[in-house]
């Protein structure tokens, strides 16, 4: 196996939505960042970005502005994220993300402060903060509207007649259409989909079969596969062919949004890499072997290559179970690259509330790493572990993002509070 | 003679009933049989007359073995025993008179047709069902009992055309000769009961009607119309052009020694072929099956003597829940009827190597005790709780240290298709499928399974059945997948493993 030494200034564990965030703030900051992780836990992304989508969780409560939740957030949990920065500091996290990502030509429509309700595949409405382009139209579905949802045979996970059953509450005209792609093709998976949307031909095909449908409609959903590159290109094209306002409707994992995400955060930081201020260990397995003062010495194994990283700060973004950033053993939960102590129920029995759908959600939910205000773990003192070691994204204790809807949020947030943090103290100067 | 072989075989059936109670009895220990001694009366005599429970289970095969079984019954009591029971019972009993003749020929009949019925459905299936595709086995007793019938209808017919007897019966009953009218009787007897003459006779109507009488005074109380005789009469008729052969050689005495040598065989073949059932249905029908509270209380064991009223009649295996894991993995031994006579090897001590055993072990395990076969058994074999027996008899059987020997040196050579820690991860998240792109390529007949799909059946330990897939040869070995997988699964070098590895592992 070949050995390699390499030294930076910022090592970011993890590849997800957080790890992204923070690799692309310390690469447009200029310090020398290293990525060590899978960037495929971005598959199971929506694309959305959700600020704070529900608060309070009993009775649950769709926020229709996320400010209003938020003051009762800090209220309530002091501890959460949120809860150690102000409404400020989100904001401008969320918009360095859109900034970054516009750069590398995915657009999210911006926001106006409030919270937008997409209609999903299972035909219900998800609060949230920022769209792609490609779905905003959603926002024009109301009664007036006739509404055309197609699905394609083959794509399993997304059928127009269950999301139009559900409409049908709010609805009066809603249509379906299911369009065959391939003849003898029982299962079609979405990338293939998307990538067929690319050809000119195809789109044309397609744009016929929806005229030639009879459905009188002004508004057409799709499932979201207009595409993997310049999607929102492929769409207009598809709006023009037929005359029809499209919107693009988030699907299960694997997501095409989630994976036009990764591609642009790879697209953009493969520049920086071009400037050697950016490197990608992929699929590495990370171990801790020393921590000095000023300091950290990592070991990185991936299949043909021992690297040995001496790095300056460590941004954790390892995520939680499924990512193998926190370890469910059989009596406690631990983290795994660090050994850092985690916030959790003091027994496993208390893990999960006996009620599987308790509104509250379950305590292992809210378990990991406690911080200080600068994402910095601290133990059960509130002492810090390290200066220079920083956590961000999902890892964090006190934030149960899938139930309050705040994933992207906190990742952002923690992610871009970091490296601006490590960036202050490291270059006091400025 | 006839005596001495009857004896003989008779004693020999004896022995082997004996032997057999002995081999499939001594697997039970001694609180199983005193634990069995709980009976199930009604039913159990329903069930051994009429095959209560089979004609529950098919209709089409509940006909067609209680036309043999009815026939084969009558035959046996009326006929083959006439002298103990049809003698004692009717004062006036002739084999030659009806209804006797006429009931014996329609009993043969059924029979026949029975046998007929059985040997087409076994050729059906041997020839179109998979599971027992090309087997041929199990016709023994089926066709001897054809066989038996078949010599008795022929004996019949080879007595009714021959010259010699009749002269034998003239001699014995009549006492006339050619001057008092035997040429008479002899041309009625040409005309109405088929026997053939070498030297044809005129048959004026003044000779039949001097036979007629000549009939009534001292044939007809012991010889019914010929035409009642429905089967052997149509026999004769086509045995007439060859009837002065048959009837210089004697053919009735050689068929009259086939019929008895079969019937002999068929005696001594009892205990050893599938006939055996007819003795152990009775007792395992009277026996009381384990139900849902008995089987908790571990009332009832099994005892393994009521295996041998198995007639492999599969009916088991086409309620068996388990069906379809045979249909997906082909895996035989997962259905009733291979592990009931695998079960019967092991107790019959026949050498199984310890893969086999624990190949079924394994198949045994996949039971879901859901009751279906223990509740269509047409024997009314205590299935439910056979399987239990199978379980710890092959627990007790294969050696601990024995765990999975076909995989185990294979196992150390390739780490990555044994190891759970392999594809344990797995979310079944399909981004595999979703990169690759032989699945974009190719058609859906081509590509049987996708990647993700390959990894589900190696968590679920289906090995083989991943090895035979398409997908393992079509594959690029592009890493696409591998480097997609958000939990780090090594897709690829797991499908150049198997591809290896091919049908072996």
């Amino acid at each position: 196996m070949e050995k390699q030494d390499i030294t930076c200034d910022v090592l970011i564990i993890g590849a997800g939505f957080a790890g992204m965030a923070a690799c692309a703030r310390a690469s447009e900051l200029g310090l020398k960042t290293i990525m060590a992780g899978n960037s495929s836990q971005l598959y199971f992304a929506s694309g959305l970005f959700d600020f704070l989508g529900v608060y309070p969780l009993d009775p649950a409560t769709l926020l229709t502005n996320p400010e209003t939740g938020l003051e009762l957030l800090k209220k309530k949990i002091p501890d959460h994220p949120y809860s150690k920065t102000s409404l400020d500091a989100i904001l401008k996290s969320f918009d360095f993300i859109t900034d970054f990502l516009k750069s590398a030509g995915l657009e999210y429509k911006p926001s106006k402060g409030g919270n937008i309700s997409v209609l999903t595949a299972a035909g219900t409405f998800k609060p949230t903060f920022l769209v792609p382009e490609t779905i905003k139209k959603c926002q024009m579905l109301n009664k007036s509207k006739n509404l055309l949802i197609i699905d394609f045979k083959g794509l399993t996970g997304f059928s127009a007649r269950q999301i139009a059953a559900r409409l049908k509450e709010r609805h009066d005209s809603v249509h379906t259409l299911s369009i065959e792609l391939v003849p003898d093709k029982t299962v079609l998976p979405p990338m293939h989909i998307a990538s067929m949307f690319e050809n000119d031909d195809f789109l044309e095909k397609i744009a016929k079969k929806i005229s030639n449908c009879g459905c009188k409609a002004d508004l057409l959903g799709m499932p979201a596969v207009c595409g993997i590159n310049k999607s929102l290109d492929i769409l207009t094209k598809l709006e023009k062919m037929t005359n029809l306002d499209i919107f693009e409707i988030p699907m299960m994992p694997p997501s095409i949004p989630g994976l036009r995400l990764k591609n642009a955060f790879e697209k953009q930081l493969a520049k920086q890499f071009k400037k050697k201020s950016v490197q990608f260990l992929s699929q590495a397995k990370i171990k801790s072997e020393a921590i000095n003062e000023n300091e950290f010495i990592l070991n990185a194994v991936n299949q043909n290559m021992e690297t040995r990283i001496k790095t300056e700060c460590v941004v954790l973004a390892s995520g939680r179970f499924q990512s193998g950033g926190l370890y469910a053993h059989r009596k406690q939960v631990f983290e795994t690259v660090f050994n850092l102590p985690i916030h959790q129920p003091e027994h496993r029995n208390l893990w999960h509330n006996r009620n599987l759908f308790e509104k509250q959600g379950h305590l292992i939910n809210t378990s990991g790493i406690e911080t200080d205000n600068v994402f910095r773990p601290v133990d059960t003192n509130g002492s810090i572990f390290h200066k220079n070691l920083y956590a961000a994204g999902t890892i964090l204790a006190h934030n149960d993002w899938a139930r309050l809807k705040s994933g992207s949020g906190v990742s952002a947030l923690s992610a871009f509070t970091a490296i601006n943090d490590f960036y202050n103290r490291h270059n006091p100067s400025l | 003679m006839f005596d001495i072989s009857l004896y003989i075989s008779l004693s020999l059936a004896i022995a082997g009933i004996l032997l057999q109670i002995f081999k499939f009895n001594k697997t039970s220990s001694a609180r199983d049989k005193l634990k069995n001694l709980k009976f199930n009366i009604i039913p159990g005599f329903f069930n051994t007359i009429f095959q209560t429970k089979l004609f529950k289970a098919s209709k089409i095969r509940w006909a067609v073995h209680f036309l043999v079984f009815a026939g084969f019954i009558f035959l046996l009591l009326f006929h083959a025993l006439d002298e103990l029971i049809s003698m004692k019972l009717f004062s006036y009993y002739e084999p030659t008179v009806d209804p006797y003749q006429f009931l014996r020929n329609f009993a043969g009949f059924i029979v026949a047709v029975g046998c007929i019925g059985f040997l087409i459905k076994k050729i059906y299936r041997a020839k179109s069902d998979q599971r027992v595709k090309g087997e041929y086995n199990n016709l023994f007793s089926i066709f001897l009992i054809f066989l038996i019938i078949c010599s008795g209808f022929m004996l019949e017919s080879s007595k009714i055309i021959s010259e010699p007897i009749f002269m034998e019966m003239v001699e014995d009953y009549a006492g006339i000769d050619e001057d008092s009218g035997l040429e008479d009787l002899s041309v009625y007897w040409e005309k109405n009961y088929n026997v053939v003459f070498e030297q044809s006779y005129e048959s004026s109507e003044e000779a039949l009607e001097e036979g007629e009488v000549l009939n009534e005074d001292y044939c007809l109380d012991c010889h019914s119309k010929i035409s009642s005789a429905f089967v052997s009469n149509i026999l004769s008729d086509g045995l007439k052009k060859t009837g002065s052969v048959l009837n210089n050689y004697r053919a009735d005495r050689y068929l009259y020694h086939i019929h008895y040598l079969l019937s002999f065989i068929m005696l001594i073949s009892l205990p050893f072929s599938r006939l055996f059932h007819i003795l152990l249905i009775p007792f395992a029908s009277l026996k009381q099956q384990a139900d849902v509270k008995t089987f908790q209380n571990r009332d009832i064991v099994f005892n393994s003597l009521t295996l041998a009223a198995c007639t492999n009649c599969r009916i088991c295996s086409d309620v068996c829940s388990v069906y379809p894991n045979f249909v997906i993995e082909d895996n035989i031994k997962v259905l009733p009827h291979y592990k009931i006579n695998a079960f019967k090897k092991i107790i019959s001590g026949a050498h199984l190597d310890v893969e086999e055993l624990n190949r079924i072990k394994i198949s045994n395990d996949e039971c879901t005790r859901c009751n279906n076969c223990t509740d269509i058994c047409p024997s009314n074999i205590d299935l439910q709780s056979l399987w239990e027996k199978l379980s710890y008899t092959l627990s007790k059987t294969i050696p601990e240290t024995a765990g999975r020997p076909d995989t185990m040196q294979f196992a150390k050579e390739h780490d990555i298709l044994f190891s759970p820690t392999s594809f344990k991860n797995c979310v079944q998240c399909t981004i595999c499928t979703n990169v690759c792109p032989v699945v974009g390529y190719c058609s859906n007949s081509e590509n049987d399974m996708t990647p993700q799909q390959i990894m589900n059946l190696l968590r679920l330990g289906k090995k083989q059945m991943a090895a035979k897939t398409q997908m393992v040869n079509n594959c690029l070995t592009c890493y696409s997948c591998q480097e997609s997988c958000p939990s780090e699964i090594k897709v690829t070098d797991i499908l150049i493993e198997l591809r290896q590895a091919g049908t072996k592992c």
